[in-house]
């Protein structure tokens, strides 16, 4: 069944194309909410301050890296892909069961994904590479990203802040499917092999983006889910067009993917935006 | 190994340094603390890091009048859902027992904060015995009052793991220290890495398990965290042979 098939489904008695639109307006809010949280977490924590979030909320999760505080990604964006889950309510709303903003799987079966994700990794490049050199950093399966090259922890090798691939060839971005924890030895598990040592001093000095950012779990923990639409209001003055929805008896509806590329937000399949 | 800029202390030069030579990359972390990195790619058989700095340092002016204290409706009220809430949860170096903190519950009983404060430091003296050697860099609070032995960095995490216990925000502070309370001018001492700990009861205070002595001139701060290991001197990834290993020497000399 395809994807538009399954939103149909999931619509029921909505006409196609509004709901289509519906759905997709209200992911690109969604990830532009995600954005302002983790801005706002690895940055001054206004809404910490503000009262809107507790404090409890960051201090009490092991999700919150403090090792990505001041990290800033060069385009701005920390979520260049995320998979959000959707189910309609009983009054007909659409509702987010659950996003994964950190290391989302399943991409590979969404259509148009590898040159929305390819376009999103090199925009996210550090300023002023004329051609970004991406890598894939994983030990899971993956499903190919258009040429390119599928690296493992050991290919890499950091040196004065810059990342490169078999000790030769500077590496722009990494997108990666491995966990924070494994990413650097050097900050986190100091026993893991999976990443490599210097990765996120290197992000910090702006040589190389990692996609996505590191410390995005704490935006993925269930107890910041029910805060987003209060987090719409907050960061971007809208009225939320999805709400949020504890995990429950309901089965996953449907499940999206959003690119990010700093100027749009894809939503695939396909629909193109003012982001 | 940078010591910071504070009330209390003005931190006038400061380098970190590497030899074989490395350039030294530096940047503040989410604590305030000053970083140097460097990578050795090169062979290598020994490494040396030297830290040096020259720093003014203030007296601890004091709990301020101008206001009253908190007591502890309002400190155990407050401080979990504030800021200070990260200085308040224990972590998995600052955690004690439910019977440990009893008893330091029962110890502290009808006193103020501060004065709370300063019988937990004493009371951690008398608990553990400085012995070097006893203990190692990960050793927990419990563990270290179950052995009854531990150097400062054990004394400081336990102090903060019981002020935490009994509603009390703490912080681990990390630095060095000049043995000699009447540090003579020009002349060079054999310093020490050293920790301590401030709690929050209105204003961050000072306290000093280890030593004993009051928190003041003669204490160069480098780093505050939670505990030790937001704030770790060095840390890093080598390949190579095990390690036949490591020494720190720490010289503090009082130029004024």
């Amino acid at each position: 069944m395809s994807t538009l098939e399954r939103v149909a489904d999931v619509t029921g008695g909505y006409r196609l194309a509004a709901a289509r639109d519906l759905v997709a307006s209200g992911v690109r809010q969604w990830v532009r909410a995600l954005e302002a949280f983790l801005a706002d977490v690895y940055g001054e924590g206004r809404a910490f301050h503000d009262g809107v979030l507790p404090w409890r909320l960051l201090f009490a999760s092991e999700q919150f890296r403090r090792e990505a505080t001041g990290v800033v990604p060069p385009n701005g964006v920390r979520v260049h892909v995320t998979s959000v889950d959707l189910v309609r309510g009983g009054d007909g709303r659409f509702q987010v069961l659950r996003h994964n903003a950190s290391v989302p799987s399943g991409i590979g079966h969404a259509s148009e994904y590898p040159s929305r994700l390819l376009g999103a990794l090199r925009a996210a490049a550090p300023h002023g590479v004329a051609d970004p050199f991406v890598v894939v950093l994983g030990a899971g399966e993956h499903p190919g990203l258009m040429g390119v090259e599928l690296v493992e922890g050991r290919d890499l090798s950091c040196r004065q802040n810059r990342v490169y691939l078999r000790g030769t060839r500077q590496v722009d971005v990494i997108y990666r499917l491995v966990d924070d924890d494994w990413l650097d030895p050097l900050h986190f598990r100091p026993d893991s092999v999976l990443g490599c040592p210097g990765l996120l001093n290197a992000a910090r000095s702006g040589t190389v983006t990692i996609a996505n950012a590191i410390g995005n779990g704490i935006a993925d923990e269930t107890l910041v889910h029910p805060y987003l639409p209060a987090l719409i209001r907050y960061y971007l003055g809208e009225e939320p067009l999805l709400d949020s929805v504890e995990p429950g008896r309901q089965d996953a509806g449907l499940r999206l993917f959003a690119v990010n590329d700093g100027t749009n937000v894809w939503v695939l399949p396909g629909e193109p935006s003012g982001g | 190994m940078t010591p910071l800029t504070l009330p209390t202390q003005t931190t006038l030069d400061a380098r970190v340094t590497a030899v074989p030579g490395a350039p030294v990359w530096t940047y503040d972390d989410y604590w305030g603390t000053r970083v140097s990195v460097f990578d050795l790619p090169e062979p290598h058989d020994r490494l040396l890091i030297r830290a040096t700095a020259t720093v003014q340092t203030q007296p601890f002016p004091g709990i301020p009048a101008s206001r009253p204290r908190p007591d502890w409706a309002e400190l155990r009220g407050q401080a979990p859902h504030g800021r200070l809430l990260e200085f308040l949860l224990p972590t998995p170096l600052t955690t004690v027992t439910a019977e440990i903190k009893q008893a330091a519950m029962k110890q502290i009983n009808g006193m103020d904060p501060d004065e709370a404060a300063q019988a937990i430091s004493a009371r951690v003296r008398e608990q553990v015995t400085y012995l070097p050697g006893a203990t190692g860099l990960h050793t927990s609070a419990r563990e270290a009052w179950d052995k009854g032995q531990g150097v400062c960095q054990d004394m400081a995490q336990l102090t903060v793991a019981l002020l935490r216990a009994t509603g009390l925000p703490a912080r681990y502070v990390c630095g060095y220290l000049h043995p000699d309370a009447r540090a003579e001018t020009g002349r060079t001492a054999v310093g020490q890495s050293h920790a301590w700990v401030e709690y929050w009861a209105g204003s961050w205070v000072p306290l000093d398990p280890a030593s004993g002595a009051e928190v003041g001139e003669r204490h160069v701060v480098v780093a505050r965290g939670r505990d030790y290991a937001d704030v770790p001197p060095l840390k890093g990834i080598y390949q190579g042979p095990p390690e036949a290993g490591m020494h720190v020497t720490v010289e503090v000399t009082r130029l004024a």
